[in-house]
């Protein structure tokens, strides 16, 4: 096993959708990533106005690794607050979530380019996929370690997701599920849960496989919900709804920081964190997206249903050591006051009822919590 | 090992449609009182929405017979269906008929499924068709089910009949590919290692309340939770009822082929799911003008290449059942397209929907008294 310890620096891609002030629908949203340019989007009809107004935002994301949760709040916290000021100057707002409320996808002119690119001419597919994620790049460093880390954590994506559902209603109807952006983007390729891989080589194989067969140009077309970067350095954790508030995806980026070091830290004492079947893995999933934090995940080791706060004092004692000497243990003892307070879709549908389903009060609620900072 | 007897079985999902408006009907509740009511000599399934008409044959020998008994069912239907000015459609999805417009059937398995998967179910307006192949051992049935999900999508893309959506025309040749993979427990299944690792990963399932008994595991193909039957589900319906009794033809071949080679001492390779998928998104994607790949070589080429191909490799397996026959109908829709050409190509003529429907209509007849 490698000897060399996991880096475990932070970094986490925002994605904003913007919607108008006044009509509180959909304009187009901006996107960033760590390795690439970050991007601003905007629908076909709606670019001459935002555009030069928008063309500085691209400057004010923040790409870089953190050593920990802390210095990563501060720099999201001034990110959104820029971002903001911006968008309020061209009359439109943030609102970051899963999914936007109301936003009618099947009566658009015009998928959003980066959408239409990913599946094709596939209209319809395409237009389904207006979702928006928070997505997380932890670094190791040993390939290896990489990937046998990737395989341990699989089974707590379910966990991680429930923390995170934000997305109770799409196209102007409450969905029934917390989490319907998984529902929306699990109909693309590739993503889902990663299968186990025995090591880098045996991922490589894999990926041969794809490029070869012209199915892929580079593992940049992977969309698992927890993958490996290019050169396996990092793990991407990609099955977050967007996170609405900043103070929640500071709790979820301390915790998966703090499970990162916990599977590395088996590895490297020759031990893994078992493997479960895809199959098995998806009743949590599905547990996730439907109920949230509500939900009852099953302990596939107990082979028990167990309320998810109880899991969350299970996962805390074996991540917390951890997330000491991560400067993380704050915000990772957050986590049962998100479960018992609720994600961000559990205040969405209390205000969606409270309004007499009122989709603006909705949009201004989650526009109020993502600069809530 | 006693050669398997391989009977076939087929069930059929309909349409129920108002030949004047062309949109769906809800009428099941008015076929019968019950979840599953016996009239006449046949068994009418109520589905997930009201438009929505299941019928199924009994045990088959060959596809002879499955043919004689889908006429017989599909008279049936269409007959009480003309009772009431009605016509059957068998296409997998509706060209213009909304989801947020259906009624859900009234019966406790379907609004406890509404209740349980919400959205997602009540968008799961689209019909397919099954085929059971018979499989007593249940360890060969495990070698069948993981060996020919190889070919699973070569089986899709000669069956894509669901081009539109709701009034859009959505890009895809089977739309109700990704409408269908919607439901947990759907998709391609993995490999298992065995008989006994499929039945503890179900009672395990069973064991943490995810299911009440494997009737709720949808995967692509799967082992039958009451019958001796290894079931197919991947398939779009075929309009034309020569077309799925040709599939179903087809999957005996391959359940033959598989004893074969296990008779042998030989066996194919086992690919995983999510290479597999790749062939399933490309046939989902652009059915029979598709490239799929050979995972073995890693190369691509056209769907039509590689089914054929698959074709001429069963050529001792079609002669053994004698269906050479279904073998041509299967050449046929090479050269003519699947379903959902001719569902594209008159809509690209007309630019109405409204004809694709009638179009459907029609061919749903085709080969009936």
């Amino acid at each position: 096993m490698p000897p060399v310890k996991p880096s475990l620096q932070l970094a986490v891609a925002e994605e904003y959708p913007i919607v108008d002030a006044e009509s509180r629908q959909l304009q187009g949203y901006i996107n960033q990533f760590p390795d690439r340019d970050p991007i601003v989007i905007y629908e076909e009809e709606t670019e001459r106005v935002l555009k030069p107004e928008l063309a500085g935002i691209a400057t004010l994301l923040d790409m870089d690794f953190h050593p920990d949760v802390e210095s990563l709040g501060q720099a999201l916290a001034r990110q959104r607050a820029e971002v903001a000021d911006l968008l309020d100057k061209v009359g439109c707002r943030m609102a970051i979530a899963g999914t936007h409320p109301d936003s009618m996808p099947q009566t658009r002119t015009r998928v959003f380019t980066w959408y239409s690119e990913l599946v094709g001419d596939v209209a319809v597919v395409a237009r389904r996929l207006q979702i928006y994620a928070t997505t997380f790049h932890i670094t190791i460093g040993n390939p290896d370690l990489t990937i046998g880390v990737m395989n341990g954590m699989r089974y707590l994506m379910p966990h991680v997701l429930c923390l995170s559902t934000s997305s109770p209603l799409w196209s102007g109807e409450l969905t029934g599920l917390k989490g319907y952006r998984q529902v929306l983007r699990d109909s693309l390729q590739r993503t889902n849960f990663p299968p186990t891989f025995e090591s880098r080589n045996a991922y490589q194989e894999f990926l041969d496989t794809l490029i070869q067969s012209n199915s892929i140009g580079s593992s940049e077309a992977i969309r698992w919900d927890v993958r490996v970067n290019r050169d396996c350095s990092c793990l991407v954790v990609s099955v977050c709804d967007a996170v609405t508030k900043l103070d929640d995806l500071l709790t979820i980026g301390a915790l998966l920081q703090g499970i990162a070091a916990f599977m590395a830290s088996l590895i490297m004492n020759n031990q893994q964190f078992r493997t479960y079947d895809r199959i098995l893995l998806m009743e949590n999933k599905w547990r996730a997206m439907r109920y949230g934090t509500e939900g009852r995940l099953i302990d596939f080791g107990k082979e028990a249903e167990v309320p998810l706060n109880r899991l969350m004092w299970e996962l805390g004692e074996l991540v917390l050591p951890f997330a000491e000497t991560l400067n993380g243990t704050r915000y990772v003892e957050k986590v049962h006051a998100l479960v018992e307070g609720g994600s961000s879709a559990d205040r969405q549908i209390a205000v969606w009822q409270s309004s007499g389903e009122s989709m603006k009060a909705v949009v201004d609620h989650i526009v109020s919590e993502s600069t809530d900072l | 090992m006693k050669r398997p007897e391989l009977t076939l079985g087929v069930e059929e999902e309909y349409q129920v449609v108002d030949p004047e408006s062309r949109e769906l009907q809800s009428v099941i509740s008015h076929f019968t009182n019950r979840n599953e009511a016996t009239i006449y000599h046949r068994t009418i399934s109520s589905e997930l929405h009201q438009s929505m008409v299941e019928l199924g044959t009994g045990v088959c020998r060959t596809p002879d017979e499955v043919m004689q008994e889908l006429k017989s069912q599909r008279e049936y239907i269409r007959d009480l269906a003309a009772e009431r000015g009605l016509r059957i459609v068998a296409g997998s999805t509706h060209p213009v008929s909304r989801w947020e417009e259906q009624e859900i059937s009234p019966y406790d398995r379907y609004q406890s499924l509404t209740s349980e998967y919400q959205i997602v179910a009540r968008r799961m307006l689209v019909w397919g068709m099954h085929v059971h192949v018979g499989i007593s051992d249940k360890a060969f049935l495990m070698d069948v089910m993981n060996i020919t999900r190889y070919y699973l999508p070569h089986v899709l893309a000669l069956t894509a009949s669901s081009p539109f959506w709701g009034g859009l025309d959505t890009g895809m040749k089977s739309y109700r590919a990704f409408v269908a993979d919607d439901f947990p427990r759907s998709g391609m299944p993995d490999v298992f290692g065995s008989w006994q690792e499929y039945e503890a990963l179900a009672n395990t399932l069973i064991n943490t309340n995810c299911l009440d008994d494997t009737s709720k595991i949808w995967w692509n193909v799967r082992p039958h939770h009451t019958y001796p039957t290894l079931e197919y589900r991947i398939m779009d319906i075929c309009p034309r009822m020569e077309d799925g009794v040709a599939i179903a033809a087809l999957l005996q071949a391959l359940a033959l082929w598989v004893w074969k080679l296990r008779s042998k001492n030989l066996t194919f390779r086992l690919f995983s799911k999510d290479l597999i998928d790749e062939n399933k998104w490309r046939a989902a994607r652009e059915g029979l003008d598709c490239k799929l790949i050979n995972l073995g070589t890693r190369e691509e080429m056209p769907a039509r290449t590689a089914i054929r191909e698959l074709l001429s490799m069963l050529s001792e397996e079609v002669t053994e059942l004698q269906i050479g026959s279904q073998v041509e109908t299967l050449h046929r829709i090479l050269e003519t397209g699947s379903s959902a050409d001719k569902q594209r190509a008159i809509y690209r003529d007309t630019g109405d929907l409204s004809q694709v429907v009638d179009f459907l209509m029609e061919e749903t007849l085709v080969g009936l008294d």
